[in-house]
């Protein structure tokens, strides 16, 4: 349930060059579900930032945010009070059960699929994950992923190499997938892969639940509000130049 | 408690907090965050004959006190509206609306205020001429006074309900606009719809917004409606719904002490969805301080 809340800082550390964790508790929703977004709201700046969820419990959210500008930048200044936050924005992951997938990140995109591929081994799902990064210095969630023991494979465009021509070079295109990354990542994922997926995708928003229609975006056979019944949609779905 | 009713043309408010068109919905999306009886009356997302997709992304880009859109005036059309929209509303909102009617031609603003018209929800046509970022419509219509009185006859000829139109600060010559309104039968008036203006991405330093430009609203845009109220309200025998970054409860004060009979609260709705009942909380401490108990004493002391 969307929620308009006050959360507390917990944690706002840094991750490496540009990328930074922040942990904010208190009474949070109950029913977050991976691939779900928050609308955190940097004081001195007009509209809320939307981030989303990495991980999240009965009483705290977390996210891992990378710094794109003035608003992610004056964020990371802040260490201790409190933030307004609307929670639990939009629709998220559509849960396999059973099955064998394929994980599929780039860069800070891979922050939301941290909960999701929890939630497919819980459902007793084989996942399989490919996440890709600019340069070394860059990579996130290594230590995670090994945690979890999932197979996983991490791509650097520094070293001529990325999360499409992995999948190929793997043979995984015929996998069920899910990504979240740079848009023409995930067009090209979309084009390489021969089996169906969900993306997660990102426009500027005004409100981040469904009051302003800042971010509606046509679909193949319906317009869909990217905050609201979004943001994961089907690949067939998509008509890429629309995000352009 | 300091008395909030205020009266818009016979239509009874129970305070003066208008979620602002565009920024409300059709009132559903606020249904998580808290009872939306609690305005005072609401504008409905501008409404076209046909559904309208609007512009292409990105729509939305942020300035350092509010923000900008270039929605273009999405909307399922009228029928769509009428047939499937408001019945939903009707389930959970008692209160009427403001029909935001929007169009093209004088015969599509006609069509479509005749339709909402009809409808029971609806308290006030809000006959939108101000929307800066559609082409060929909205907006031009509200920056000649000749244009404007075409379409508010042709609106009133079909219509029961009050009709307020609303106002773009575009507009040349505002007061004359005002006057003219009033003289061919508006029934009040909405100041202002948004500013014209643009924002640049810092790295490649073209515009953010596809449409280029966009209707700059929130708190910095304040000063300038507050001012346009204070201009055109002793000009005109009819209300003025005041609208243009008011975000709180002394806001709301100001525009109605300088002649508005109620607010429009737009981006405040979309940047904090708790605005109107904190508006509500605020207001009744405010006028307490000020020694005020009737929130009607206020309207247009300014000028008095
Ligand atoms: C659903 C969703 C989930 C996201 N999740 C994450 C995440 O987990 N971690 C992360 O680091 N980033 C995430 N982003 C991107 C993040 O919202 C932007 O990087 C951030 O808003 C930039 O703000 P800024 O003030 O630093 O940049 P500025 O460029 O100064 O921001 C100006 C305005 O543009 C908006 N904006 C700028 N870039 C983007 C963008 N790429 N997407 C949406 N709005 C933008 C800002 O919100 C702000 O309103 C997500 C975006 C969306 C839509
Ligand atoms: C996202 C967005 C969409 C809007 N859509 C409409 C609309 O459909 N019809 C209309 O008359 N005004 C529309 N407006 C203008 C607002 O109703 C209001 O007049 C304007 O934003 C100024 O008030 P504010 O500063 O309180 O936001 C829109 C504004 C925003 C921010
Ligand atoms: S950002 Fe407002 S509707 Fe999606």
């Amino acid at each position: 349930m969307l929620r308009a809340q006050k959360l507390t800082i917990k944690e706002n550390t840094q991750l490496n060059e540009n990328t930074f964790k922040l942990v904010l508790q208190g009474d949070v929703p109950q029913d977050l579900k991976p691939g779900q977004f928050a609308e955190v709201k940097v004081p001195g700046f007009s509209l809320g930032r939307p981030l989303s969820l990495n991980d999240f419990d009965q009483e705290s959210v977390t996210f891992v945010y990378r710094i794109a500008g003035k608003g992610t930048k004056e964020l990371t200044t802040l260490k201790e009070g409190e933030l307004d936050v609307i929670n639990g924005c939009g629709n998220g992951f559509t849960l396999k059960e059973n099955e064998h997938v394929l994980v599929v990140g780039g860069g800070i995109g891979t922050a939301p699929l941290l909960p999701l591929i929890r939630a497919l081994k819980e459902n007793n799902c084989k996942v399989d994950v490919i996440f890709g990064f600019r340069e070394r210095k860059e990579t996130l969630f290594e230590e995670e992923l090994k945690a979890l023991g999932v197979g996983f494979w991490i791509t650097y465009d520094s070293e001529g190499n990325n999360v499409v021509t992995k999948m190929l070079e793997l043979g995984k295109e015929d996998l069920y997938f899910y990504a979240c990354g740079p848009l023409p990542m995930m067009a090209a994922l979309t084009n390489a892969s021969k089996a169906s997926g969900q993306c997660s995708l990102e426009t500027r928003m005004g409100c981040g639940f469904g009051a302003c229609m800042g971010c509606s975006l046509q679909l193949k056979e319906r317009t869909a509000r990217i905050c609201k019944e979004g943001p994961v949609f089907a690949k067939e779905e998509i008509i890429w130049q629309n995000l352009k | 408690m300091a008395e909030l009713k205020v009266n818009l043309s016979g239509l009874e408010l129970k305070n003066p907090l208008i979620p602002a068109s565009g920024t409300f919905g059709y009132g559903l999306d606020f249904l998580d965050f808290f009872d939306v009886n609690e305005v005072g009356s609401f504008a409905i997302k501008g409404t076209t004959l046909n559904p309208r997709y609007g512009n292409p992304l990105p729509r939305i880009a942020e300035s350092p006190s509010g923000m900008l859109n270039a929605v273009g005036l999405q909307n399922p059309g009228v029928h769509e509206v009428v047939e499937k929209v408001l019945p939903e509303l009707r389930k959970v909102y008692m209160g009427k609306v403001l029909a935001n009617v929007s169009g093209f031609s004088v015969e599509e603003y006609r069509e479509c205020a005749r339709l909402l018209d009809q409808e029971e929800l609806t308290g006030i046509i809000e006959l939108n001429i101000s929307c800066p970022n559609v082409h060929g419509g909205g907006m031009s219509f509200g920056t000649d006074p000749a244009s404007a009185v075409e379409v508010l006859k042709a609106v009133k000829e079909v219509t029961t309900k009050p009709v307020y139109v609303k106002c773009t600060p575009q507009c040349p010559d505002l007061p004359e606009m005002c006057r003219k309104l009033e003289e061919n039968g508006a029934d009040g008036l909405v100041l202002l719809n948004t500013w014209l203006g643009t924002r640049l991405d810092l790295r490649t330093g073209k515009p953010i917004l596809k449409n280029i430009t966009g209707g700059v609203s929130g708190p910095g845009i304040f000063p300038l409606s507050l001012y346009r109220v204070y201009q055109i309200a002793p000009l005109v025998n009819i209300p003025i719904i005041g609208c243009g970054g008011v975000s709180s409860a002394s806001d709301v004060i100001e525009m109605m002490s300088a002649g508005a009979t109620a607010v429009e609260l737009g981006t405040a709705c979309l940047t904090d969805p708790l605005c109107v009942p904190r508006i509500l909380e605020d207001l009744q401490t405010l006028l307490k301080d000020l020694g005020i108990d009737d929130i009607n004493a206020i309207i247009g002391r300014a000028h008095k």
